[in-house]
């Protein structure tokens, strides 16, 4: 037969679902004598149901959708802005390697940088200049009297009559 | 533990931290932070629990979340005394833990916020979320025997309190 004290530290055992068959059993004979510890078991009975029942305390909506908000949403922003960033940087390093290559292209294949032409220089890039400017005149001369010759010869006359600013040409 | 078994865990478990912050800390505005702070540090730890060991990892955090700001209202001297008083025996609650039951609602809410920290922390986590007595002695961090002795104390001073308050099986 056990004593009030060992009941005592039973009923939690009990509670907790932690007892053996045999003390189980040797519990329930001491209850059925002892009215004291039947009181108290009832009691413990009690609390424990009491402890279950106690009313639920929800985390408020808001306060989980900063928690998702902070964490998972926050994660997906940034994995955004890599993905994005991933896009946007061959196109980047492709026009920064263009622009390298053409840049290294212009120094190997362009012409040296002098700091002063000489005069001999200047004197042949002058005769140049004009040499070019003479060419160009003359193309300008000769395309001037082949219009002409065509012009007085009736070849543009007749169709620069169905013109409208040229309807009263005395063409 | 990937973006959306968090989302997952987090959402089955929010109200049960809550409630357990709600209920170490009797006071709304701090329960709600501490809950958001543990969840959000499960997301950082994310690569480290298993989605399984999820609710004792959170209710260990909310405990030891709610350890430090007992500890900070100890040391401005507001309302509790160190948590290490759940290892104390006080029969009497002190003004301040009676006018705080007071505001607690029903009888067994009453005699709750009459229990230390600790004790009210192993109380919780035994009856209402069912943890082994080996696991809530790791989320408290404390000896298996400290605990066993911790919650017979709880229970009986709760049983004596709904007696006394003519709350009868």
């Amino acid at each position: 037969v056990i004593r009030c004290e060992d009941a005592r530290r039973l009923l939690d055992s009990r509670l907790d679902g932690e007892i053996g068959p045999v003390e189980d059993h040797e519990l329930a004979r001491h209850l059925d004598g002892c009215p004291s510890c039947r009181d108290v078991a009832a009691g413990l009975d009690l609390v424990s149901a009491e402890l279950r029942n106690l009313a639920p305390a929800p985390l408020p909506d808001d306060a989980f959708l900063e928690v998702i908000e902070r964490t998972v949403g926050s994660a997906r922003r940034g994995e955004a802005e890599r993905s994005a960033f991933r896009r946007v940087v061959p196109w980047v390093g492709l026009a920064a390697a263009a622009g390298l290559a053409a840049f290294g292209l212009l120094r190997v294949a362009g012409p040296p940088p002098s700091p002063e032409p000489s005069p001999l220089e200047v004197a042949r890039a002058r005769q140049e200049a004009r040499a070019v400017l003479s060419l160009a005149s003359g193309a300008v001369r000769t395309a001037e009297s082949t219009a002409r010759s065509r012009v007085l010869a009736g070849a543009v006359a007749p169709a620069l009559r169905h013109l409208p600013f040229h309807r009263k040409s005395p063409l | 533990m990937t973006s959306g078994e968090f989302e997952r865990v987090a959402r089955e478990h929010k109200d049960r931290v809550h409630g357990h912050a709600a209920w170490l800390l009797r006071d709304r505005e701090e329960a709600r932070d501490v809950a958001q702070e543990a969840l959000v540090r499960l997301w950082q730890h994310r690569s480290d629990v298993d989605e399984g060991a999820s609710r004792g990892w959170l209710l260990r955090t909310v405990h030891n979340l709610c350890l430090d700001r007992h500890r900070r209202r100890a040391v401005r001297g507001i309302v509790d005394r160190d948590p290490e008083e759940a290892h104390v025996e006080d029969p009497d609650p002190g003004p301040e833990r009676r006018a705080l039951a007071a505001v607690m609602g029903g009888a067994i809410e009453q005699a709750l916020a009459c229990l230390g920290a600790r004790d009210r922390a192993a109380v919780l986590l035994r009856e209402v979320e069912g943890f082994s007595y080996d696991e809530i002695a790791e989320i408290l961090g404390i000896p298996l025997g400290t605990l066993k002795a911790s919650l017979h104390r709880s229970r009986e001073r709760l049983r004596a309190s709904l007696e006394k308050a003519g709350v009868r099986p």
